[in-house]
């Protein structure tokens, strides 16, 4: 630990060290008066005074701490494009300007224009069964008879669905749940949260496959050191449901299911805890 | 048996839990808010601790004395940083991916590479950067470790890690022409709501402003002597003290004056023998008037970045410095500031 007295402690190369910009940072956060605490030398104080790179060392950090919570904890996403800068020409005080309430007039109108034609659409092809034969004669989807009287549908039987069919692992060993639905590529919270090494020194390091990497045909798993108990490889999708589980016995697997397009996340796991999430896609 | 011992693992954790909340890591200094994984990540780590071999027992099924008094061995701030550095990364997580996205809000392009980008720094930490910290960092603070200070520090080494990334992606900062926050805001609020948000937009950057100002702990006086010149707001009698502690009266009189309508040459050219005698130097005004102006363009640097883009010129700054100096009318630290009715405090 260094003391007091090593220049070391105070300075970095050309600038200010990290801890005496801590301290100073520190006196700032609750109070933007606040007077540098007595451990800060006077050549430190010095060099602030006259370093822009120090100083916004230190305003980048006091900015953020100030009010921590203020920044979502996930980046929200854009919903409207976004426009440029405006050249700023106003003096102060900022003035915000009036929303343009045309636009949703002409929204409210093109709504109801889009009904009138739809329920004339429907008045007009709908009710006069000569209309409709020949729109499903020409569609070639089943056929459908329309009732004169009433104007109800009946559909023919349709066939059908055929049940999703279960296939085995490539693996001897591994074992699987059937696929139910693939999702898209909206990212899993909770899983977002969890991705990394889950052990508390941190030591278990993964591979392949990098995380958000893209991956086709065989995909192989792999971490850097064997560790002494058999695994659990798990392969989820984006709604943490279980696609694809394996038995591992040392550092690496590799796998060749039939995935389809979408996002991925694998985990590590031995009989006791998680050791580690992963993520991957598929296109 | 198995539901005695799955009993006795529950209470040991609520034990040790409380412990964690109540003294090591009191909830004001750790809002959950901020680090919401603190809980599971130390008893996590003190069930690892305890299966290793920590206080000779076998498991946690510990009685609740025992309990505390190895969490206070294994879980005190000082002893984790001590033994496992990288749980220590994992406690501040949450907070350090707020930072990385704070830092990001100023750079859109990035926003689409947030989770790469805290991975990097994640991974930087725990690979290296977290050990030289429990090397560096000094607990003789006196008795209480401050932990204040070590969240400083550490997000001193996450602004470092951050901006090396960045560097290496070869990012181009945002400049004049491109989104800043403030357009973003606009998009969101109603027509009535202007007046509040325009009084909360300027209260947060007067408070920025005045960090600033704070961060020029030898020319701050000097500094705001010559803006308010420069603003032509006269100079109270206790700012030019603070300045020239041994002013005269004739001075003071001539820094006093009212200079509206004089230009920037002409005042500096009055001025400048009284900042000469005071400072015992033989500077032309020439010299005094382009510190002011390299001074006013840092200002300009310092208050656009927590924006991400071009806010501030040379300008609208002057103009946002005489509604501050028209706000807050005295200078200094412990001085009581006149504050506009329910305005910034």
């Amino acid at each position: 630990m260094k003391t007091n007295n090593d220049s070391e402690h105070y300075f970095a190369g050309h600038h200010v060290s990290d801890h005496m910009l801590a301290l100073l940072a520190d006196s700032l956060v609750m109070d933007e008066n606040g007077a540098p605490p007595p451990e800060v030398p006077g050549d430190v104080l010095d060099h602030v005074d006259t370093c822009n790179q120090c100083k916004d060392k230190i305003m980048d950090v006091v900015l953020f701490m100030r009010n921590p919570e203020a920044t979502p904890a996930q980046p929200a996403k854009p919903s409207t494009p976004l426009k440029p800068l405006k050249p700023v020409t106003d003096t102060f005080p900022l003035t915000v300007p009036q929303r343009d309430r045309s636009f949703f007039t002409g929204k409210i109108a093109a709504v109801f224009v889009a009904c009138a034609v739809m329920v004339g659409a429907y008045f007009l092809v709908f009710n006069d069964p000569n209309q409709v034969k020949k729109l499903n004669g020409n569609s070639g989807i089943g056929t459908q008879e329309v009732s004169q009287e009433l104007g109800e549908i009946q559909a023919d039987a349709v066939k059908p669905a055929e049940p999703v069919s279960t296939k085995k692992a490539s693996r001897t060993a591994a074992k699987k749940n059937t696929v139910q639905r693939i999702g898209t590529f909206d990212v899993n919270p909770t899983l977002e949260n969890m991705i990394g090494s889950r052990l508390r020194s941190g030591t278990f390091e993964a591979v392949t496959p990098p995380d958000n990497s893209e991956v086709d045909g065989i995909i192989h798993f792999s971490w850097k050191k064997k560790l002494e108990k058999v695994l659990t490889l798990n392969i989820v999708d984006n709604r943490n449901r279980v696609l694809y589980t394996y038995r591992v016995d040392g550092p690496a697997i590799d796998v060749e299911e039939d995935l389809k397009p979408g996002l991925y996340y694998w985990k590590v796991e031995n009989e006791n805890e998680l050791l580690y999430v992963g993520k991957f896609l598929k296109r | 048996m198995k539901e005695h011992s799955k009993i006795n693992v529950e209470h040991c954790r609520q034990t040790v839990l409380s412990l964690v909340r109540q003294e090591l890591y009191p909830i004001e200094d750790f809002l959950p808010k901020l680090f919401p994984d603190l809980q599971s990540v130390l008893w996590e780590y003190y069930c690892e601790r305890i299966r290793t071999g920590a206080g000779n027992s076998g498991g946690p099924e510990l009685d609740g004395e025992n309990a505390v008094l190895l969490a206070k061995e294994l879980l005190a701030f000082k002893a984790l940083l001590e033994q496992s550095p990288e749980t220590v990364v994992l406690l501040y997580r949450s907070y350090i991916k707020r930072f990385i996205l704070y830092q990001l809000s100023k750079s859109p392009g990035l926003k689409d590479e947030w989770e790469d980008i805290f991975q990097e720094v994640i991974t930087r930490l725990i690979s290296g950067k977290i050990q030289r910290i429990r090397e560096k960092f000094d607990f003789s603070y006196g008795d209480n470790i401050k932990k204040s200070t070590f969240t400083s520090y550490l997000m001193v080494t996450v602004r470092n890690i951050y901006m090396d990334i960045i560097r290496e992606r070869q990012v181009r900062p945002l400049t004049a022409g491109e989104l800043h926050p403030i357009d973003e805001a606009e998009r969101s609020i109603e027509h009535e709501d202007t007046d509040m948000l325009n009084r909360l937009v300027m209260d947060e950057e007067f408070r920025k402003f005045r960090t600033v100002l704070a961060l020029h702990y030898r020319s701050r006086w000097k500094l705001e002597l010559c803006l308010k010149l420069k603003c032509r707001i006269a100079p109270a009698t206790d700012d030019i003290r603070r300045c020239f502690p041994s002013c005269s009266g004739e001075d003071i009189d001539v820094l006093s004056r009212d200079y509206k309508g004089f230009k920037d040459k002409r005042l500096f050219d009055m001025v400048v023998n009284v900042f000469n005698r005071n400072e015992g130097r033989e500077n032309k005004s020439d010299t005094l008037r382009k510190w002011i102006s390299v001074k006013v363009d840092e200002l300009i640097a310092h208050m656009n970045r927590g924006h991400g883009g071009k806010v501030y010129t040379g300008k609208n700054l002057i103009d946002f410095i005489t509604l501050y100096y028209e706000r807050f009318k005295s200078l200094g630290t412990g001085r009581k500031e006149t504050e506009r009715e329910g305005g910034f405090g």
